[in-house]
């Protein structure tokens, strides 16, 4: 699945990051991204996953396998 | 018509009151084994030697000491003391810098104008964690863990199981106190952290405490089981959270933490379900959206839901809310400088300590709460949630944080309160009911005696005695019986069992039990002192049970107002 929205870095537990589509459908994303896209728009593909988090900060997940910049 | 033999009559009644014996002093062993008091003893005074180096001497003189005693004495010193303070000169309280602690505190010693002579001695406030970043820890104060560690055994003997990405054996983390693991995630053996959230929850619960080290935890006592059901980036499946849930609960976990969440789940409800049912205490984190609706397992009937607060007490902006929160507890609020949760965790080297903020952090603080309150062996799973609930503080508030917030010290009162109304009510309940049996018993026994000293005769030199006792003595039976028709049992019981703070209740029960039969007996006749008319034996009935009951409120106000000053 490939999702492209507003990236935001949350701040609870070790930290989490969130993508919001533009139809404001939340993903919390598994994986490493640079710190410095906090707020940015990217695209994201992966795999979609309906697990539990320690972030708790969407009911599902996106497992990142590419992510990119929009400019 | 049946022939009873006087013999088998005697032989009956001395089993039965052997056994009435015996079912009492079994019951009141079984009763101080359940419910030991605790021992109040004095610490051994401290037997250092006093050091030859310089320092400040405290010198206590004998009161009305005088400005020319003081004199005295700092001529054989050999260095000025004055009084310590004017306001307290009739404790003639005096203190000296000195070059040779020793040697002065030697000089002084034996002499008549001196009743104690020691270096000066720097205490502390009692209780409070020497742990360098506890001043930082709002939060444990914030949730009343200081009286966990001023009262209770600090969770010792409770194991509690973090179903979490892991725990790493981080410097203030006692290894002794961390159990063998698992890992239930795909391709990972180990139960050790690779994210470092388990290992902040874990510190929480039993950061090493009262060590000098870092920061300190809820139930530094308790011993940690490590379950590893989240991967390093913190997400779990259901199957792995299930299988730990029951792992932990096979494997002696008495409370498990689950500081983690999502959509419902049937296996991991069936999971926490079994292991609630089982006496564990479940407890998991309702989510961090900051919007309403509580996710899993949070929000299942056989977990406690835990919301997060801010170091003001009021609900965390990120704090989901709605059913499903049954209680909340110090999150943390990371927009405030210091507003964390600050606990040891992964990081630069071992010593890494951060401040974190979610209902994550807040879970493991109720999960501490919960294993001093079973540390104290008076409650089980249902009474530490109840007492959890019952004490929590701040409802009225705002009721999305569900009971209200984490008050470890009065979900204390609760249990500590309920176990002494247990251990009185038996007590007491088990005094009644033997002073109850015991006139009809001794009766009986009496009254057997009686006609088998009369069948025997002559015969029996027992039988002989008591054919020669007063009659009338025996013609009342039991009811008319003088230890029976006066406060002299109640006495007896107030002065033995009522001195002794473990038994007392079962006195209160003797005397209660006394006075209402004496009452009864002067009502319906049925109790007639022996050497008395009916009238005059009716009014000293009426003022033994006074008497009795007297005693009885007298002992029950002595054990109320002792535990008062405990």
């Amino acid at each position: 699945m490939t999702l492209t929205g507003r990236l935001e870095r949350v701040h609870v537990g070790m930290g989490a990051w969130v993508l919001t589509t533009a139809g404001a459908h939340r993903y919390e994303l598994l994986g490493d991204l640079p710190s410095a896209w906090d707020g940015a728009q990217v695209t994201v593909s992966g795999d979609v996953v309906q697990g539990m988090t320690s972030a708790m900060v969407a009911p599902e997940q996106l497992r990142v396998l590419d992510a990119q910049l929009r400019s | 018509m049946l022939r009873v033999s006087a013999a088998y009559i005697e032989r009956t009644m001395r089993r039965f009151t052997s056994s009435l014996l015996k079912l009492a002093l079994l019951l009141l062993a079984a009763w101080e084994a359940a419910w030991p008091e605790p021992e109040r003893q004095l610490p051994e005074p401290s037997r250092d030697a006093i050091l030859a180096e310089p320092g400040v001497l405290v010198v206590d003189l004998v009161d009305g000491a005088d400005e020319s005693d003081l004199a005295v004495l700092a001529l054989k010193l050999g260095a000025p003391l004055a009084w310590f303070a004017d306001e307290t000169r009739d404790e003639a309280l005096a203190v000296a810098h000195v070059p040779d602690l020793a040697a002065a505190a030697a000089s002084l010693a034996g002499d008549p104008l001196v009743e104690a002579v020691e270096p000066e001695i720097q205490l502390t406030a009692l209780g409070l964690p020497n742990d360098p970043l506890y001043p930082r820890q709002w939060h444990l104060d914030a949730m009343g863990a200081p009286r966990g560690w001023d009262e209770t055994p600090q969770g010792r003997g409770v194991v509690v199981a973090v179903i979490d990405t892991g725990i790493a054996l981080v410097e203030d983390l006692d290894p002794a106190r961390v159990r063998p693991g698992i890992s239930f995630v795909p391709g990972v053996s180990s139960s050790t952290d690779d994210n470092g959230h388990g290992t902040h929850v874990a510190g929480t619960i039993a950061q090493t405490t009262f060590n000098g080290i870092g920061a300190a935890g809820v139930a530094p006592q308790a011993t940690l089981l490590p379950v590893k059901a989240l991967d390093r980036w913190g997400s779990g499946t259901s199957e792995a959270i299930a299988a730990g849930i029951d792992w932990a609960a096979d494997n002696g976990a008495n409370v498990i933490n689950l500081s983690l969440g999502g959509r419902y789940s049937k296996v991991v409800a069936v999971a926490a379900d079994k292991a609630r049912a089982r006496g564990v205490v479940v407890v998991a984190a309702v989510g961090n959206s900051g919007t309403e609706g509580v996710s899993y397992p949070g929000a299942l009937a056989s977990t406690l839901g835990v919301a997060a607060t801010g170091p003001d007490g009021t609900r965390a902006p990120y704090s989901s809310w709605g059913v499903g929160v049954d209680l909340a507890a110090p999150g943390g609020d990371t927009r405030v400088p210091g507003g964390g949760v600050l606990q040891n965790t992964l990081g630069e080297g071992a010593g890494a300590y951060r401040e974190l903020q979610g209902t994550s952090m807040a879970t493991p603080h109720v999960a501490g709460a919960a294993a001093v309150l079973l540390s104290t062996g008076a409650c089980e799973a249902s009474c530490v949630e109840a007492a959890l609930l019952g004490s929590a503080s701040g409802r009225a508030a705002d009721r999305r944080l569900g009971a209200g917030s984490l008050d470890l010290g009065g979900a204390l009162d609760l249990v500590q309160g309920r176990a002494s109304r247990w251990r009185w009510a038996f007590g007491a309940g088990l005094g009644v009911v033997l002073a109850s049996a015991a006139p009809g018993a001794v009766g009986f026994w009496l009254q057997a005696a009686l006609w088998g000293g009369l069948l025997a005769g002559p015969l029996s030199p027992a039988g002989a005695g008591l054919v020669a006792a007063p009659s009338a003595l025996w013609s009342v039976g039991a009811s008319g019986f003088p230890l029976w028709a006066s406060g002299l049992v109640p006495i007896l019981a107030a002065l033995t069992l009522g001195a002794w703070r473990p038994t007392r209740a079962f006195a209160v029960g003797v005397c209660a039990a006394v006075a209402v039969g004496l009452l009864h007996g002067a009502w319906d006749g049925s109790v007639a002192p022996w050497w008395m008319g009916e009238g005059l034996g009716g009014a000293w009935l009426v003022g033994q049970a006074v008497l009795s009951m007297g005693l009885g409120l007298a002992l029950a106000g002595l054990h109320d107002l002792e535990g008062r000053r405990a």
